[in-house]
């Protein structure tokens, strides 16, 4: 690790350690297993659990509305992860060459979404889809009255809204952290592409494109990662409708724990959730790693 | 500082430290955590016998609404009233908005400081809270206060629920109701006058004109806010009782063995719902809308009908005034009686963790009187004893007292389907939005219905 | 090894090449934009900025609205309502769900941070046995969401008596954050020169006493940082106060606004003003100390 002077086997360290390691493993590491544990139960959330072994699973995987929603998962997947990054990486890589005046502006406003709580952030896009919302009224102004439609209550174009919100929160954020990683590029790598004669796409593959491989793996990493679990967006817009055509895993446990008392097969899904947030956190880990 | 830290994550040693991290916290774990699911309720109430008599020390209950504006206020006009009655008594009125309060009411009614007395509306509210214990029987009271020989077995009967919580209108008395409850038309006035509607509709059919002749004149038919599918379904079921006899719907709600939803005329409730919606009746972003945004649109003009029950009278009467209209839906022949969904506002039920059952009960007393029949009238809710005797302000006051006569005379109530099992509503509200979407066939949608039904009864038996 | 060693070397942060101040040492040889380029650029960032902008302005504009007819469209309102916001503030008892929120936020920064700010420095600066393992068993939390634990959290809680408190929403907002915290204090103490410990250390000092004597003063805007991002995550922190906290005057001021909705059924601009008030101490905060929020969540780890 680190070439700090560091004494073998320090006791005291424990000390250090204990008070942090305890909350996480009461809090984080314990209810995680006991969402293990409840899985495996039938349980409405009063009285004794019943053992039920993996049936939980086997119901719930097979349900089509738990197959929807991970499904659905995918689709946010897109707009929260695979189009904020494409966006941040070709605008910041067109930003980064030269100096702005005024960019502390810029980027203030652009990483706004990231901070303001997403209960207030759903509730102004659901005003902006509202049917008098600003989105209809500009198409209307523009004579698209065709195309203006209540977008949140459409089974059509309710999951793609709701992942545009998605692609607003993350945008700025990817475009700032693109930034930071082109800025650390070896200015000559640049010009030696430039002698070589590449041309500006070249180049971004050449140079920016490996240049910002650690940030591509954070931001990756957060923004699909966000688009998994997504409760706080689908709550606030939807509410997994019209329909079920909104619904998200996260939306599931909640109704499932919570609403019908099916607790058990609320910690399955949850499970799976985890599950699949973990190969998302190590895959990227693992394909993002740099090199040396 | 400038580094990224994600890489850290390295996989070779989180697979390692997850597996150890497993086997380490696991056996400790485990033991601890079935110890956690079983922690439940104790019964504070039940260890002294029912009194009708009250502490003179200081009391605070709580009482969890819905109620919202006007019947809110009526709901606190009457604490206040009984507060000075009683000074040592406080009454904490907890409001929740309707659709996190079906989310959460058992959650809440599951912890130690559980509110005293809860709006519980019958069946799906009712039976889990029966079945886990959370409430209490309130016959001790019944047989103190005499409340059955003042109300009608016909409005308490809903109230009724078997100890396994399965059975509603069978066993003993969990909750008291104050007021009626039914879904009928409100209308816009002016706007029925303008298009040269007559609300005397005999027929479906000639509402369905009506709704016709809206349209031609570039109006919003019926107006409603569907984007947490509880308005849609409420239109839905009254559509169903006017086609389909209240028997049926009394039966599957009471889950009565062999009910079969599945019927033409259930059929043809759904179809014509989904056709109203294909001729451009309803409000144009229906699904889109809130159903606060669909109270606002309709007082604030935008539509000629809106079919919902009488607890948003109060809202609509205080923002319309005179143009406020209300009128019984109609059924599909002219012959038959009318019919409402409906039958009682939520009653009030009795926290099984109350530490003052007796003052619960008592307040509860105090309001099932008929000199509080004006208090609760002012609010919207139409009382069930001292109907009679309540003044009015506006016309369409009168038009729902009248519509209620009417409906009770002929026991035209037909109950929310919602009654029926716990998980009904979150089956039914995603496919009836299905259907208006063209999605799915009127026949699926109310064999999904008589499925969830199934899965709940058949577990019973 | 990780990236954390791999880079011993100081990269630029983001500010400095993002604000307008000269990255000096960074400066591109090669331009490859002309004015048109500059043109370009910044109609790249007016429309970002644009976009990002309309949702929230929008919002601000409706809760200036006359209540009670139907809103629409984005125009400012003619006579703006400054009147909503101090209705909303009544009606939805913004007193009590602020002071609750801030009731909850104080906790969880004082003591996450401070738990983090030990746990960082042991593992910066100690070597002990298993110090592998327990870093990668708190590396969990760092991506974990509550969507994952929240069922058995509100039924463990339940049965300790902790729903409805600001204890059961707190635990477990430290219990997620520590692990955040202990990665980014072991990074910024990694950083500190070691011959400054070493010195003390020649001087007697004890390690507590190198810790918040010498370590934590140097290391300040990284404590900073981290007591910014555990207030804006507490005060945002949404699902677990849905869950946890039924009781209507327990809820913080995000789940409060849930509950607002439809208590008076008529009023989109109340509501708009409500969500404005809930959104208005992060928002300062960010404005007065944005360079440690985005430098905390570009640059610190794996963490929404």
């Amino acid at each position: 690790m680190n070439t700090r002077s560091k004494v073998k086997n320090n006791r005291l360290a424990y000390l250090y350690v204990l008070p942090a390691l305890s909350a996480s493993l009461l809090f984080v590491a314990f209810p995680l297993l006991q969402t293990v544990w409840y899985s495996l139960h039938r349980w409405s959330g009063i009285g004794t659990p019943v053992w039920v072994g993996l049936q939980n699973y086997v119901t719930q995987l097979s349900s089509p509305r738990v197959q929807s929603a991970l499904y659905h998962s995918l689709i946010l997947i897109v707009f929260f992860a695979l189009i904020p990054v494409c966006l941040g990486l070709i605008t910041a890589s067109m930003l980064s060459s030269s100096r702005l005046r005024g960019l502390g502006f810029f980027r203030t406003v652009l990483f706004l979404p990231q901070v303001i709580a997403l209960t207030v952030t759903g509730m102004a896009w659901r005003w902006m889809y509202n049917l008098d919302g600003p989105i209809n009224e500009t198409l209307r102004a523009i004579g698209l009255d065709s195309l203006a439609r209540p977008w949140l209550g459409d089974f059509d174009w309710a999951l793609y809204a709701v992942g545009l919100v998605g692609t607003w929160l993350t945008a700025g954020f990817c475009m700032i952290l693109f930034l930071a990683g082109i800025s650390r590029i070896d200015p000559g790598l640049y010009d030696a592409a430039k002698i070589d004669g590449s041309g500006p796409i070249r180049e971004f593959f050449a140079v920016t494109l490996p240049g910002v491989k650690p940030e591509l793996g954070v931001a990756l990493t957060i923004t699909v990662i966000g688009g998994l679990k997504s409760f706080d967006v689908v709550y606030m817009t939807t509410r997994g409708g019209p329909g079920t055509s909104t619904t998200v895993p996260a939306l599931e446990i909640y109704r499932l724990a919570f609403v019908d008392g099916q607790v058990g097969s609320a910690a399955a899904i949850a499970i799976v959730l985890v599950l699949l947030i973990v190969i998302v956190g190590l895959g990227m880990a693992r394909l993002f790693r740099t090199r040396q | 500082m400038n580094h990224n830290p994600v890489p850290d994550t390295r996989p070779t040693r989180l697979r390692l430290g997850g597996r150890r991290a497993v086997a380490l916290v696991a056996s400790a774990g485990l033991a601890v955590s079935l110890a956690a699911c079983t922690g439940g309720q104790q019964n504070t109430a039940s260890n002294e016998p029912a009194s009708t008599e009250i502490p003179t020390d200081p009391v605070e209950l709580s009482l969890w609404t819905v109620q919202i504006g006007p019947a809110q206020e009526a709901l606190q006009n009457l604490i206040d009233e009984y507060e000075e009655l009683h000074p040592n008594v406080t009454i904490n009125l907890e409001y929740t908005e309707s659709a996190a309060f079906s989310d959460t009411f058992k959650l809440r009614m599951s912890e130690q400081d559980a509110p005293d007395l809860i709006e519980c509306s019958q069946g799906n509210y009712m039976g889990p809270l029966v079945e886990a214990g959370l409430i209490i029987s309130l016959e001790p009271y019944d047989e103190l206060y005499g409340w059955s020989d003042r109300i009608a077995e016909g409005f308490l009967g809903p109230s009724r629920m078997s100890d396994d919580g399965r059975s509603l209108g069978a066993g003993q008395l969990y909750g008291l109701p104050f007021a009626g409850q039914l879904t009928g038309l409100y209308y816009n006035r002016e706007k029925v006058e303008e298009l040269g509607i007559d609300t005397d509709f005999e027929t479906i059919d000639e509402f369905t004109a009506a709704l016709d002749t809206a349209k031609e004149a570039g109006e919003t038919g019926l107006m409603f806010g569907n984007l947490d599918g509880d308005p849609g379904k409420n239109v839905w079921e009254q559509v169903l009782s006017g086609y389909e006899d209240k028997q049926i719907q009394r039966e599957f709600v009471q889950g009565k063995e062999g009910t079969d939803l599945v019927t033409d005329k259930a059929i043809e409730s759904v179809e014509q719902y989904q056709d109203w919606g294909n001729q451009g009746y309803f409000y144009d972003g229906v699904e889109g809308t809130s159903r606060a945004d669909g109270y606002a649109l309709f007082t604030g003009g935008e539509g000629v009908f809106a079919l919902d029950g009488n607890y948003v009278h109060g809202t609509y009467s205080e923002a319309m005034g005179d143009n406020l209209g209300f009128t019984l839906f109609p059924r599909e022949n002219a012959a038959d009686d009318p019919q409402a969904n409906g039958a009682t506002e939520k009653p009030y039920c009795i926290s099984s963790m109350s530490e003052n059952p007796d003052v619960a009960a008592n307040f509860l007393d105090f309001i099932a009187q008929e000199d509080k029949a004006q208090v609760l009238w002012d609010g919207g809710f139409v009382p069930l004893l001292g109907a009679d005797s309540v003044v009015s302000d506006l016309p369409a006051d009168e038009e729902l007292l009248a519509a209620w006569q009417t409906l009770s005379d002929v026991d035209g109530m037909t109950y929310h389907l919602g009654w029926a099992t716990p998980s009904f509503q979150s089956i039914e509200m995603p496919n009836l939005q299905e259907v208006l979407a063209n999605r799915m066939e009127p026949e699926a949608f109310v064999e999904s219905l008589q499925q969830n039904w199934e899965e709940f009864y058949g577990a019973a038996r | 090894m990780s990236i954390l060693t791999e880079r011993p070397e100081v990269a630029p942060d983001t500010e400095a090449i993002v604000t307008s101040r000269p990255p000096s040492r960074r400066f591109r040889s090669v331009r490859r934009a002309g004015v048109s380029g500059v043109v370009a650029k910044y109609t790249i960032l007016g429309l970002g900025a644009f976009l990002v902008l309309v949702p929230l302005y929008s919002i601000l504009a409706v809760s200036l609205q006359p209540r009670g007819i139907p809103v629409a469209g984005l125009s400012w309102p003619a006579d703006p309502q400054w009147s909503n916001y101090v209705d909303a503030w009544n009606t939805g008892a913004f007193n009590v769900l602020l002071s609750n929120s801030v009731m909850i936020a104080l906790p969880v920064v004082v003591i996450a941070v401070f738990l983090s700010v030990l746990s960082g420095y042991a593992f910066a600066t100690m070597k002990f046995r298993g110090k592998e393992f327990i870093f990668a068993a708190l590396l969990i939390g760092l991506i974990l969401p509550f969507e994952g634990i929240i069922v058995p959290l509100y039924y463990t809680l339940r049965a300790l008596n902790l729903t409805n408190t600001m204890w059961g929403v707190a635990l477990p907002e430290i219990g997620l954050y520590v692990s955040f915290g202990t990665f980014w204090m072991r990074v910024a103490f990694s950083q500190t020169p070691p011959s400054l410990v070493e010195a003390a250390q020649i001087d007697g000092a004890r390690p507590w006493q190198v810790l918040w004597k010498v370590l934590f003063p140097i290391s300040w805007p990284s404590v900073m940082t981290i007591v910014i991002l555990f207030f804006i995550w507490s005060w945002n922190e949404f699902l677990i106060a849905l869950v946890i906290l039924q009781d209507p005057a327990s809820k913080t001021a995000p789940a409060g606004l849930g509950a607002f909705v439809g208590k008076y059924v008529s009023d989109v601009p109340l509501l708009a003003a409500a969500a404005v008030i809930v959104a208005v101490p992060v928002v300062v905060t960010y404005v007065l100390l944005q360079g440690h929020v985005i430098r905390g969540m570009t640059q610190g780890a794996v963490k929404e």
